[in-house]
């Protein structure tokens, strides 16, 4: 009889991580990446996973000290009241967009490859349904859907390695750094949130049984996913070279589509991948949707998140058809996370951490 | 009832008041008792009275009553009434030295029967009597002796039909309460394992038996488990199912939360792993709490054959399982939305074969599946010898004519077939038809949906799976919440005994080892 406290142990904690991250971007990550340092992509994609971690490390530090009052609880101690509410603010918002450009960008693809004749507000609806119905439940069953989840989506990352291994050239990824070093640096503002996701952490902390060990089962979620995004990176740019993978809108569909399964008794693998990838799409929307009526909650003082969350089926249903075309819905994702996204993921941690260590001089002194 | 309940949700008040307030005494003067108790049995012809008479024509009178057909006649020939009426004339003491005495004579020196009891209600002797039991009255002694002289027409163990194994134990559980009790002590002896019996039912009073090893089980459930059994409040319960649906938690769900199971050494390894075995009087059936869709995906079997055969065995079943749930609803959205994913060789020839065929895909597979589920339960429902006609008419006839006729492809044919066996490897039969159930709703997305549709349906399904919890132990255990030591014995994995030295974790027994110091010296 596992203990019914609403709260998740370390490996739950790793896969949510693990699974929140992991969604639409690998699918259009290669060309960004390859857009902003060429051939040089992966070291961006392990540096900018390296400074997550850094965030990752800022959120559980402070996370750690203010374990039982959650996100808004944290920012009420270390900022003031109004100030602190304030600051919550942004998050709210930009979980509203994400998810709604989460969800857009998800069925944009599977109009495209999989259902060209269904209009997009009827593919979109039944997903929104399905997050908001998971999320209503608590945070318990999440995990414990995150978990039934993971092997097969390790799965398909194995079908998806093993297909596309195959007629490589990797010599196309040489040379090393050839980029320079500011158009690095400049890169790494792209390639940073294709990690969006893992802010989880800022709020998830009342919900864990032992949040001393999260920085450690966090960050390994995000590990896999580094190793897995380099992967991606790779095999496009050995596939396809660096212009080419340019030039794709989804590159990594591209290359699944440019792989051939053995034996042949699949004809366009990309179809069926697609299809699958709705679970992982999925896990990523509801990570979100639960992150936000937690903090919504918190801010309206309202106890039960599972009440608000549903009355985000209209708004995120509404925002995500806002645009008009595919293109029109990058330029809103990427100024939706050069703001909001940058604030949730760095600037507000870097916050809080250095005020919760003056905070920690403050309590010594009083203390003394 | 309390006060609270006065108002707008007060419940109905039963016609006929089953609780018994008003308990009457046995009296010392065995007329009044012989009148209570042929008024209470007024109308039963099958009940006995017989009264007799100790120690000569002036001794003392007796009155036993029980129900014929359900008591043992010849053992109250020979050792109830034999001893008393004759062969206590023909012994010292005389029956003029001991007539004060009589019934504790009686009971410690002339009754030759094993096992009896004493009470002093009434009511305890009626419902005694309706058990089976034979009921004794002594002139001027307040209380009645109760003797077990249960004896009624049972069937004898016999291999269960659904549950049919090639190695394994082949006896399998009766209708009679303690037959099966006795088959589980049979496998369980440690005086650490408890059968406690309760009753439930006001008017069929049928005996349930909760059992379970004291310091493996955890005490939560066990717990839980006599809750909710008292809790019931039925007027009768004629089969295990009605305990199970009574004490489940959800009603709505295809999915079990309690296992059924007709062969004992599954209950007795449940026991050993630490659940709650439940015994119902009547019938066959016994039922294991708490439990997870892992457990159902096993059988017992698995535990008896070699390791990698069973873990090459799992994973058939668990592709049979998901071919079982997802197979009609893929085909559906292959051939209605994205064939594009087909080979086009295959492609080709499916749409050849599809090319008469007047119907979209969706009802082509809606009309094979509800075929093949009418010939499912119309095969169930009939005597054997006419079942297996069902099955050349169902299979042979249909299938081929359908085809020809050009109402199906053979290419669905095919489909509903494969689905049909992987369905039945299965195996448990309750949580088989769920996955059907699951099957027609994945079918229905799909129609609207394509292969988009069958994602939703499965992440919906996984939902809905992910928040049942079965006696508070999570469904989908031991891989959410994950546990790595109870992935040694899971639906795809079953390592060597040797190596399965605790018990499974999820279900939080008290101890944990199974396997103290090591069998690794054999290696």
């Amino acid at each position: 009889m596992t203990p019914n406290d609403d709260k998740i142990s370390n490996i739950q904690l790793c896969v949510l991580v693990f699974n929140i991250v992991l969604g639409i971007g690998i699918l259009t990550l290669p060309a960004s990446l390859t857009k902003a340092a060429e051939n040089d992509g992966w070291i961006l994609c392990i540096i900018s996973g390296l400074l997550c971690i850094l965030s990752i490390y800022f959120m559980c530090y402070v996370g750690n000290k203010y374990a039982e009052y959650g996100l808004v609880g944290t920012l009420k101690k270390l900022f003031g009241g109004f100030v602190g509410t304030a600051l919550a603010i942004p998050i709210i918002l930009y979980y509203i967009f994400f998810c709604s450009v989460e969800v857009r960008l998800f069925a944009e693809t599977a109009k495209l490859y999989l259902l060209p004749n269904t209009s997009l507000e009827i593919i979109i609806l039944p997903l929104i349904i399905l997050a908001v119905l998971l999320s209503r439940t608590g945070i318990e069953s999440i995990a414990r859907f995150f978990e039934s989840i993971t092997p097969f989506i390790f799965f398909l990352i194995f079908v998806l390695i093993t297909v596309t291994i195959p007629k490589s050239d990797y010599s196309n990824i040489r040379p090393f750094l050839g980029t320079p070093l500011t158009k690095l640096i400049k890169g790494i503002s792209v390639s940073i949130f294709s990690y969006a996701g893992f802010e989880i952490l800022l709020l998830i902390f009342p919900y864990l049984r032992t949040p001393k060990k999260a920085f450690k089962f966090s960050s390994a979620g995000l590990i896999i996913i580094i190793v897995f995004y380099v992967f991606a990176d790779i095999q496009c740019l050995a596939k396809f070279g660096v212009k080419e993978t340019e030039s794709f809108i989804y590159p990594t569909i591209s290359l699944i589509r440019a792989s051939q399964v053995p034996g042949g008794f699949i004809e366009r693998l990309e179809g069926l991948l697609l299809a699958l990838w709705v679970t992982s799409v999925f896990t990523t929307l509801v990570g979100l949707l639960f992150s936000l009526s937690v903090v919504l909650s918190d801010v309206l003082k309202h106890k039960k998140p599972k009440h608000i969350v549903s009355m985000f089926i209209p708004i995120i249903y509404i925002v995500a058809l806002w645009g008009d075309s595919v293109a029109e819905l990058f330029e809103l994702s990427d100024k939706l996370m050069n703001t909001l996204g940058l604030y949730s993921i760095g600037i507000l941690p870097l916050l809080m951490f250095l005020f919760s260590l003056f905070r920690k001089r403050d309590v010594k002194k009083s203390e003394g | 009832m309390s006060l609270w309940n006065k108002g707008r949700f007060k419940s109905p008040k039963p016609l006929v008041d089953y609780k018994i307030e008003s308990r009457t005494d046995i009296s010392e003067e065995i007329n009044n008792n012989i009148t209570k108790i042929k008024e209470t049995f007024k109308g039963s012809d099958d009940v006995v009275f017989r009264e007799f008479v100790v120690g000569g024509l002036d001794g003392r009178r007796m009155f036993l009553s029980y129900i014929d057909g359900m008591s043992d006649k010849a053992l109250l020939d020979d050792f109830v009434l034999m001893p008393l009426m004759l062969i206590s004339r023909e012994v010292k003491p005389d029956y003029e030295e001991i007539k004060d005495n009589l019934a504790n004579i009686a009971k410690n020196s002339a009754l030759t029967v094993t096992d009896f009891k004493e009470v002093e209600k009434m009511e305890d002797v009626y419902l005694a009597v309706l058990s089976g039991e034979t009921a004794l009255f002594i002139d001027g002694y307040s209380k009645a002796i109760i003797i077990a002289t249960r004896l009624w027409p049972a069937r004898n163990t016999s291999e269960p039909s659904a549950e049919t194994v090639i190695r394994g134990p082949r006896d399998g559980f009766v209708e009679t309460l303690r037959f099966n009790t006795a088959l589980i002590r049979r496998r369980i002896r440690d005086t650490k394992f408890k059968v406690k019996q309760l009753q439930v039912g006001q008017r069929s009073k049928t005996d349930v038996a909760i059992m379970y090893i004291d310091d493996i089980a955890d005490k939560r459930v066990v717990e839980e488990v006599e809750k909710r059994i008292k809790k019931i409040d039925i007027d009768a319960v004629i089969d295990s199912g009605y305990i199970q649906q009574l004490i489940e938690e959800r009603q709505f769900t295809p999915f079990p939360q309690v296992q059924t199971t007709e062969r004992p050494d599954v209950v007795a390894g449940a026991i050993y792993e630490g659940r709650v075995g439940i015994l119902v009087d009547n019938s066959p059936f016994a039922l294991i709490v708490p439990v997870t869709l892992n457990a159902f995906l096993q059988s017992s079997e698995d535990y008896y054959s070699r390791s990698s055969i069973t873990t090459f065995v799992r994973f058939l079943r668990l592709i049979s399982g998901a071919i079982a749930i997802i197979a009609p609803g893929t085909y559906i959205g292959l051939i209605s939305f994205n064939p594009g994913v087909i080979p086009s060789k295959l492609l080709f020839s499916i749409s050849a074969s599809r090319e008469g065929v007047p119907f979209p895909a969706y009802i082509e597979a809606f009309v094979m599946e509800l075929t093949i589920e009418f010939l499912r339960e119309a095969g169930v429902r009939l005597p054997r010898p006419i079942g297996s006609t069902i099955g050349i008419v169902g299979g042979l006839v249909i299938g081929q004519a359908a085809v020809q006729a050009g109402i199906v492809s053979p290419i669905m044919v095919i489909v509903v077939a494969v689905t049909a066996i992987s369905s039945f490897a299965i195996p448990n039969y309750e949580v088989a038809a769920g996955f059907r159930l699951i099957r027609f709703f994945l079918m229905i997305l799909a129609s609207i949906y394509g292969l988009y549709g069958v994602m939703l349906g499965i992440i919906a399904t996984l939902i809905h799976l992910v928040n049942i919890k079965s006696f508070g132990v999570p469904y989908m255990a031991p891989l959410a919440p994950f546990e790595i030591e109870d992935i040694k014995d899971s639906a795809f994995v079953r390592l060597s005994w040797k190596y399965m030295k605790k018990r499974p974790k999820h279900l939080d027994p008290q101890d944990e080892i199974r396997q103290r110091s090591g069998n690794n010296d054999t290696k």
